[in-house]
């Protein structure tokens, strides 16, 4: 009761900028939310099963330098092209988490999100976006030579999966799943400390992924559980191949290849088992009810879903449509 | 029993007759973390260690070891030598009585403060993770956390599920190696705790960015664009809405110019960016541009000024005080179950 009275209150507040279907009706819908997303973001266009009918709602406020938005909407897909790329002047970053839906981003090559995942869009690279359903997406836009004094390395981070659950993934999740526009207008620390705490948890995240090898002894020691994390965070990518795993860790392919038969696997086997736990994750939500079974398998990274099923029949020895009604006994 | 380095401190029973191993123990937790008595369920096979690690003013110990029972009353904690409040989290349920009774699942994070009376009981073996703070550290960060003292931080608000998020991340062994300066690390646990607090009282917070000094304001908004080598008075003005002339009068009143604090936001950027693990790859004079400083002899000449030490001397300080070798000397962790 609590929330919904500051919600209310919040949206009156005129430092929270709104845009809606409801400005121009559903029919012109479309082309609005094309017209925000290409000015208050980046150029892009937008195209949807039913153009005629779509409804969408982005409110925005700043947050110090960053741009806080939360948007919400119905299916469809955007895309930023090489023409659209000449018509951008500065180069944007966007960290950009779903709240409720599978997507797909492909700015570095396709990449399957689950509710909570995140990851960095980088506007000097084209992208993709395919949303398939109802959605509510956090979008924060940072500065790019703030988060240079944070990340290192920022190409290494973007257009990667931030899981939700991996270690500093977890923690960057939960702490982005409260950066809304009515919180950007009120909270109650300085906005340079939230920035901060942003940047912090960012850099702490593009260290797990791709952070600076440790001392050699412990490199070693270590390889083969950095590789399994490594498979874990990219298994949703459907054309991930051992040498790209390998280059994210700045080894050579024989050198994972190595140190994964060295414990007695190998790369394809790491890759199914990963795949296989997120599909089994995401057959046990609830919020995901609403999607095919086929669309989990391929959301999982899976190439087609003849495969996915087997796969899945040969780990747990049932159908992915067992294993989600298994779920409600 | 210990072996210790510059920041990590290890303690075990291991080498100890049975016998002597609990009170041993409560010894310990008694110096390390607050007084307290140590009641185990089967004290013959009774087996602990912990490793502490510092962050300054915060310090963060994982222990392992045997079923038992370590309580406190406000006698035993009237003899505490320091005032501190504790963050605790368990790989396994426990219960907690501290201002109240709490079952804690895996993974719950609890608030404890050594101004009352606690009792934390486990029936398993069991690692915890504790981060010990001082209460003067804590105060500047919230001053009132008395509502959130022996409730379940993660179910209290979203920001408490993101505290406890961070917090289980947040191990010795993390820290010995962590990519950022400890300062940073700590602040995390303060903010959060900051906004976990504002987030259980659900109220309006009673001071709004907007409504904030002018002075402040205009300071927060040069920490975040100090980055920019070209960043100007003027730009810094239009970004939060005033003239360039009101800028420059919120700092005269103080007898402080633009230039002094955007130096010394740059300052503190290339502090932070020179004492971090995952920056050490890079030249400092790339951590120069990176915080502002258009060229790298003004960057040395600046920083010199200001801390008497050059980036190189920085570095390597901060390099030493983390030393490489800890990672040698750090002692496995026990694994649960093993006694």
């Amino acid at each position: 009761m609590k929330q919904v009275r500051k919600s209310i209150s919040a949206r009156r507040d005129p430092a929270i900028l709104r845009w809606a279907s409801d400005d121009v009706g559903v029919t012109e819908g479309l082309d609005y939310w094309a017209d925000i997303l290409s000015s208050a973001l980046t150029p892009m266009r937008v195209r949807c099963p039913d153009p005629r009918n779509f409804e969408f709602e982005m409110r925005s406020a700043a947050l110090g330098q960053v741009a806080v938005a939360m948007q919400y909407g119905m299916a469809h897909d955007s895309l930023r092209t090489r023409h659209d790329l000449a018509r951008s002047q500065e180069r944007g970053l966007y960290l950009i988490m779903s709240l409720d839906c599978l997507w797909r981003l492909d700015n570095r090559g396709p990449v399957n999100l689950l509710p909570g995942d995140l990851i960095l869009c980088d506007t000097q690279y084209v992208h993709e976006i395919n949303i398939r359903s109802h959605f509510n997406i956090i979008n924060l836009k940072l500065p790019v030579e703030w988060l240079r004094t944070w990340s290192p390395n920022i190409e290494n981070l973007a257009g990667r999966r931030i899981p939700a659950n991996s270690r500093w993934g977890a923690a960057l999740s939960s702490f982005v799943s409260q950066m809304t526009p009515e919180f950007a207008v009120s909270s109650p620390l300085p906005e340079a400390v939230l920035v901060d705490q942003l940047g912090g948890l960012l850099a702490l995240v593009a260290d797990d992924m791709c952070g600076t090898p440790m001392q050699p002894t412990l490199a070693e020691h270590a390889l083969s559980s950095r590789i399994e994390e490594c498979i874990n965070q990219r298994c949703t990518e459907p054309r991930l191949t051992a040498a790209e795993a390998a280059a994210s860790l700045n080894v050579s392919a024989r050198a994972l290849h190595r140190a994964l038969s060295a414990g007695g696997t190998t790369f394809a086997r790491v890759l199914m088992d990963a795949r296989t736990r997120v599909a089994i994750h995401m057959l046990a939500s609830p919020v995901l009810d609403s999607i095919t079974t086929a669309e989990i398998g391929r959301g999982a990274g899976f190439a087609d879903v003849a495969h996915f099923s087997r796969v899945l029949q040969g780990r747990t020895g049932r159908t992915p449509l067992q294993l989600r009604r298994e779920r409600d006994l | 029993m210990q072996s210790q380095t510059r920041t990590v401190m290890h303690w075990s029973t291991g080498d100890l007759p049975q016998g002597q191993r609990v009170d041993y123990w409560a010894d310990l937790l008694s110096n390390t973390l607050a007084p307290m008595r140590i009641r185990s369920f089967d004290a013959k096979n009774f087996g602990a260690d912990i490793t502490v690690a510092s962050l300054g003013e915060v310090s963060v110990a994982a222990q392992s070891g045997s079923a038992h029972n370590c309580y406190s009353t406000e006698q035993d904690l009237g003899r505490r030598s320091a005032d501190t409040l504790h963050l605790v989290m368990s790989d396994s349920s426990w219960d907690l009585t501290h201002r109240g009774n709490q079952r804690m699942q895996p993974g719950d994070l609890a608030l404890v403060d050594t101004r009352n009376a606690y009792d934390i009981k486990t029936l398993s073996d069991a690692r915890y993770l504790n981060v010990t703070m001082t209460r003067d550290w804590v105060q500047h960060w919230a001053p009132d956390l008395n509502e959130l003292a022996g409730q379940r931080v993660g179910a209290v608000s979203a920001w408490g599920y993101a505290l406890s998020s961070y917090v289980r991340q947040l191990t010795p062994q993390f820290i010995v190696n962590a990519p950022l300066p400890d300062a940073v690390l700590a602040d995390q646990i303060g903010a959060l705790l900051a906004l976990t607090a504002d987030g259980m009282r659900g109220a309006t917070p009673a001071a709004p960015i907007r409504t904030r000094p002018l002075r402040e304001r205009i300071r927060d908004c040069i920490a975040q664009r100090c980055a920019e080598p070209e960043l100007t008075a003027v730009q810094v003005a239009a970004s939060i809405g005033i003239s360039p002339r009101t800028l420059h009068r919120a700092f005269a009143a103080f007898g402080e110019t633009f230039g002094q604090h955007l130096l010394e936001m740059r300052i503190q950027v290339a502090l932070r960016m020179l004492t971090a693990r995952s920056f050490s790859r890079f030249t400092t004079a790339e951590i120069g541009r990176r915080a502002g400083f258009s060229d790298a002899s003004h960057f040395a000449r600046i920083l010199r000024r200001q801390t008497g030490r050059t980036p190189l001397q920085i570095r390597r300080e901060a390099a030493f005080n983390k030393s490489g070798t800890r990672y040698a000397q750090l002692p496995p962790e026990i694994e649960k179950g093993e006694k």
